[in-house]
């Protein structure tokens, strides 16, 4: 759902403000909508084990995101086990949350970024701290499990502010909190503030004490890191957001949406959706970009409408994917993965493994995993680099 | 008109391809009767507007069509347009049909623009009667205008004053007028007020070329005696020079000889540049024009020697002959160890058409094997290691700039350094020499004291100075060159907010108080960051480079301490802390692509450091005592 009420300042993600979007939220979710039972009718979406409906702001749509999810649950042969929404803060009202619970809905994923109103403000937010928390409380008396993002690095939360708010947010009833570093990318509002020495963001070390102090309060409160930015009470863990990290397929609808699927699903696709590239025989798996702009959503009768950028892996580039993917988890490198990677990728890999368990980012368990060091998590691009490194042959794009 | 037959590439080996185009009328050899020839040079101080008024004239003469115009034709290289100087010298030959309604042939001599290149300057006015003295109207008499004034003078040139830059609003050409008076004793009445801009002034200026400036002497019937005012290697016919006939007379096919080299050849090809080539069978007394030779080594055919005929010939060679010397010397190693072989072939191949140019093998524990290659100055440094990256497409990591010291050992030997690794162990050291430079500043009267305080702190010896006028003072010093090649010439232009303008030439040896300052990182010393330093300024230094270092090293995994270190003591040390937060936090199903390209772009930055033991160096490290002012 690529809306939102405004753009935030750090924000560089596919995403319109509603005023000056192309299309209506209503149209472009009718056209999702269709798109659903188009390939639904076509057989793809016959069991979902996980659903999404992130942004953008899917929030933004009111009342009518609640047909939107329940068309999400009624689309395979279950209701999914997890279905997530994202939503912001100010849209989030305790009707919205009751009702997309009755729909389906197992989750809410919350943007509450900070707590400190003058912060959130100043990021382009448009909620208070009192509505964040309200939301996750809306959200936990609906009995959706409420998951809230929270950002280190904002600018004056040097000195502990990220800790209470990780503590009010618990407070309030989260399950689940992620945390992110504040990343500037050029081209955003934040990114021309920080060039033109505007502003002056907190510096490497008093990000790295934030981080550091973060997962100290989270795992004192009963929480625990299952991946780099990612706490949850047990049971809380994010199936969907696993499924990322460990190479299980998936399928994105939507502008700027991502999917990733294996050679014959690829193929499947390729039937009905005439766009689609054909692929080397050499590529294993492919990453699609959905790259219909929202008004082309708004207007498509079915799925063969859709355009993609479509990226190919070989074997050998997807399983260095799974390995630099893995590392993002505290269960690691499990042994099979480990020894798929051996056999495949060979002498290589092994030479990775020993210097990274030499610079103690990595930790052979007795269990036959590799696991990330306590002190790898702030430095994973290391970790990240060395496997990646390991694909022999880059991604390819295909036309 | 031109036709597509007029349209030529004329491949340099090593320079880009030129494309010019020659109106028709002009594309056979013309002979013009020597009293209508004229032979000259344009010279200016950098930024006066050298390149643009050779561009004007040739303009105006349709040696080039106007849409053949691109700016600074002369200019061949890439690096010379972009950055605005003229590294090689060219030579062109116009035809102008004047107002006494006859055709003079005009060749245009172009020098290079930097002090680096003032040996090859006196080359080419060797072989001029004239020069136009190109001064900027709002910037007046500079330290290079008096030297080519004064180099021009010494070759016995008519010169013909041009005031350029009249169309601007601070133009102050009375003002320039009675400085050029002043200082260089030229009559400046006759000053022709052109704008390279406008064009405004050129036809005068052609005028006054052709009026003033003198045709060349000599008789073709005598021993032959050319010039070498350039040179370069072409792949398919060997050495091509660019030759102003002194005396006598070139025929197609004569048996040749090189005075200083004393390499035979034969005169394969003759012709004129106008700027395409013309070929011709005769290049008589007073022509300038091109002679390929057909020799495979372009270290035999060098600027300034003489040819003259195999047999007999002139008994004495012509005056002013040097052998380019390489003065300012660095390390240059490629950043892939693999590639060492394709950087000796690449600096085989640039000596072929820059024999000034010198580089052996050189071995460092920290950069693994490259060269050290010695250069006329920093900025032929600077283009010759551009070139190399850009036209045979390799990375290189260059040390910083150093000198060729003589060090006097104990056994009473004398030995050459020209690198800091190389310095022996001080106990072995009677005294070190280093290279003296003769540099003359002129600014104005107001920053006489900041040149003061600058030079005497660059170990600048004052030796007097000479009001040209009441705007502009000139300065005598004894300076070390490696001073200059730090940031001697940065820090001048800006304490003087930029009005000092520096001349120099070498001036011998000095003995000096040097050592060697050495740099540790994390406790390994690293010998390609090694330098010989004055001893009085090894703490100050050591403690600037440790904390530019500190600043040019990215904080690694662990923390990398840094010490400069004098023989076994610590002159200064600080700490690269080690890196604390280097992660992609956020990674959901879209991210994974973008991830990914930001770790290969990650990747490739690193690739683009040396690793030396387990410390990633980014290039510019080896370059950091360059950059300590900043």
């Amino acid at each position: 759902m690529p809306f939102c009420r405004a753009r935030c300042a750090y924000c560089d993600f596919t995403s319109w403000a509603i005023s000056r979007a192309e299309t209506t939220p209503a149209a472009y979710e009718a056209g999702l909508e269709r798109l659903l039972g188009g390939l639904s009718e076509l057989g793809f979406l016959g069991h979902l084990e996980t659903a999404y409906i992130g942004g953008g702001t899917p929030s933004v749509l009111g009342q009518s995101l609640t047909e939107l999810v329940a068309r999400v649950a009624s689309t395979g042969d279950a209701p999914p086990e997890e279905l997530t929404v994202e939503a912001n803060p100010e849209s989030a009202t305790a009707e919205l949350l009751r009702a997309v619970h009755a729909a389906g809905a197992t989750r809410v994923s919350l943007g509450v970024q900070s707590l400190d109103d003058g912060v959130l403000a100043l990021i382009g937010r448009l909620h208070t701290a009192e509505q964040a928390l309200g939301a996750i409380q809306g959200a936990s008396r609906a009995g959706l499990a409420p998951a809230a993002d929270l950002m280190a690095g904002l600018p004056g939360e040097e000195g502990g502010a990220l800790a209470r708010h990780i503590e009010c947010v618990i407070a309030a009833g989260a399950t689940h909190v992620s945390v992110y570093p504040l990343e500037v990318h050029g081209g955003t509002a934040l990114g021309r503030a920080v060039s033109q020495g505007k502003l002056v963001l907190p510096d490497e070390d008093a990000v790295a004490d934030e981080l550091e102090e973060a997962a100290r309060t989270l795992e004192e409160h009963g929480f625990h890191r299952y991946e780099i930015a990612s706490f949850a009470r047990r049971q809380a863990q994010s199936a969907h957001n696993i499924g990322y990290w460990t190479g299980t397929p998936y399928l994105g609808l939507g502008t700027g949406a991502a999917s990733m699927v294996p050679r014959a699903l690829y193929e499947r696709l390729r039937e009905h959706i005439p766009s689609l590239p054909e692929a080397a025989a050499s590529l294993e798996r492919f990453r699609l970009t959905c790259v219909s702009p929202p008004a082309a959503i708004a207007r498509a009768e079915g799925p063969c409408e859709l355009a993609f950028e479509v990226e190919g892996l070989s074997a050998r580039a997807a399983l260095a994917e799974d390995l630099m993917l893995a590392v993002r988890r505290t269960r690691g490198i499990g042994p099979e993965l480990s020894a798929s990677a051996r056999e495949h990728l060979g002498s290589p890999y092994e030479r990775a493994v020993e210097r990274l368990l030499d610079l103690e980012l990595l930790e052979a368990h007795q269990d036959g995993s590799l696991r990330p060091s306590a002190s790898a998590w702030l430095v994973s691009n290391e970790l990240f680099g060395a496997l990646w490194e390991l694909a022999p042959d880059e991604p390819v794009n295909l036309a | 008109m031109i036709d597509a037959d007029s349209l030529r590439i004329v491949p340099r080996m090593g320079d880009t391809a030129i494309i010019r185009a020659m109106p028709a009328s002009a594309a056979q050899s013309i002979r013009i009767p020597r009293e209508r020839i004229r032979n000259f040079s344009v010279v200016a101080h950098i930024d006066h507007g050298k390149s643009t008024i050779s561009d004007r004239i040739l303009e105006a003469t349709h040696t080039i069509e106007d849409r053949e115009m691109t700016s600074q034709v002369l200019d061949t290289m890439d690096i010379e347009r972009e950055r605005g100087i003229t590294i090689k010298s060219n030579a062109v030959r116009l035809f102008y049909e004047a107002d006494d309604g006859e055709t003079y042939a005009l060749n245009l001599i172009d020098t290079p623009g930097h002090v680096d290149f003032s040996y090859e300057v006196s080359r080419s006015l060797a072989a001029c009667e004239g020069a136009v003295l190109v001064v900027d109207a709002t910037q007046g008499v500079e330290a290079q205008t008096v030297s080519n004034a004064l180099l021009a003078m010494n070759a016995n040139l008519e010169i013909v004053v041009a005031i350029n830059k009249i169309d601007l609003p601070s133009a102050e050409p009375e003002r320039v007028k009675a400085e050029i008076e002043d200082v260089l004793a030229l009559a400046a009445d006759d000053a022709v007020l052109v704008s390279g801009k406008t064009g405004e002034g050129i036809h005068d200026l052609l005028e006054a070329i052709v009026a003033l400036i003198p045709p060349p002497g000599g008789s073709d019937d005598a021993p032959l005696a050319a010039l070498v005012v350039d040179s370069w290697f072409d792949a398919y016919r060997g050495v091509v020079a660019i030759v102003r006939v002194m005396e006598g007379s070139i025929s197609l096919h004569d048996p040749l000889r090189l005075m200083a080299s004393g390499a035979p050849f034969d005169a394969e090809e003759l012709g004129f540049r106008q700027p395409r080539e013309v070929p011709t069978k005769r290049l008589g007394a007073g022509e300038v024009g091109f002679l390929v030779t057909g020799l495979k080594d372009a270290a035999l055919v060098h600027a300034g020697d003489t040819i003259t005929n195999r047999e007999g010939g002139v008994p004495v060679p012509l005056s002013g002959y040097r052998e380019a010397k390489p003065m300012v010397f660095c390390g240059l190693f490629p950043v892939d160890t693999n590639d060492f072989e394709a950087l000796r072939d690449a600096l085989e191949r640039l000596t072929l058409n820059d024999p000034s140019i010198s580089f052996e093998p050189e071995t460092s524990v920290a950069l693994g094997f490259g060269f050290r290659v010695g250069f006329l100055g920093l900025l032929h440094m600077e283009v010759v290691k551009e070139r190399l990256e850009r036209e045979f497409d390799l990375d290189l990591v260059a040390t910083a700039p150093s000198v060729d010291y003589h060090v006097h050992t104990t056994k009473g030997t004398v030995l050459e350094v020209k690198s800091p690794k190389d310095l022996p162990d001080p106990s072995s050291i009677a005294f070190i020499e280093e290279p003296i430079l003769q540099a003359t500043v002129i600014v104005p009267p107001d920053y006489v004291g900041a040149v003061m305080e600058l030079t005497t702190e660059h170990r600048g010896v004052f030796e007097n100075m000479v009001y040209l006028s009441e705007r502009s003072v000139e300065m005598h010093w004894k300076v070390p060159l490696s001073e200059l090649i730090l940031d001697y010439f940065d820090q001048l232009k800006s304490r003087t907010k930029g009005y000092a303008s520096l001349d120099y030439d070498v001036a011998g040896y000095r003995e000096a108080d040097l050592v060697k300052l050495d740099i540790l990182l994390a406790g390994d010393p690293v010998d390609a960051l090694s330098f010989i330093v004055p001893r009085e300024r090894a703490q100050t230094m050591g403690h600037d480079l440790a904390v530019k270092l500190k600043e040019i090293i990215p904080r690694q995994l662990f923390e990398v301490p840094i010490q400069a270190v004098v023989g076994s003591r610590v002159v200064a040390r600080t700490n690269v802390k080690a890196r604390r937060k280097d992660v992609l936090a956020k990674c959901y199903g879209g991210d994974i692509s973008r991830k990914r390209k930001l770790l290969e772009k990650q990747r490739e930055g690193k690739k683009r450091m040396k690793s030396i033991g387990k410390v990633d160096v980014p290039q510019e490290a080896f370059m950091a005592i360059l950059k300590v002012g900043e």
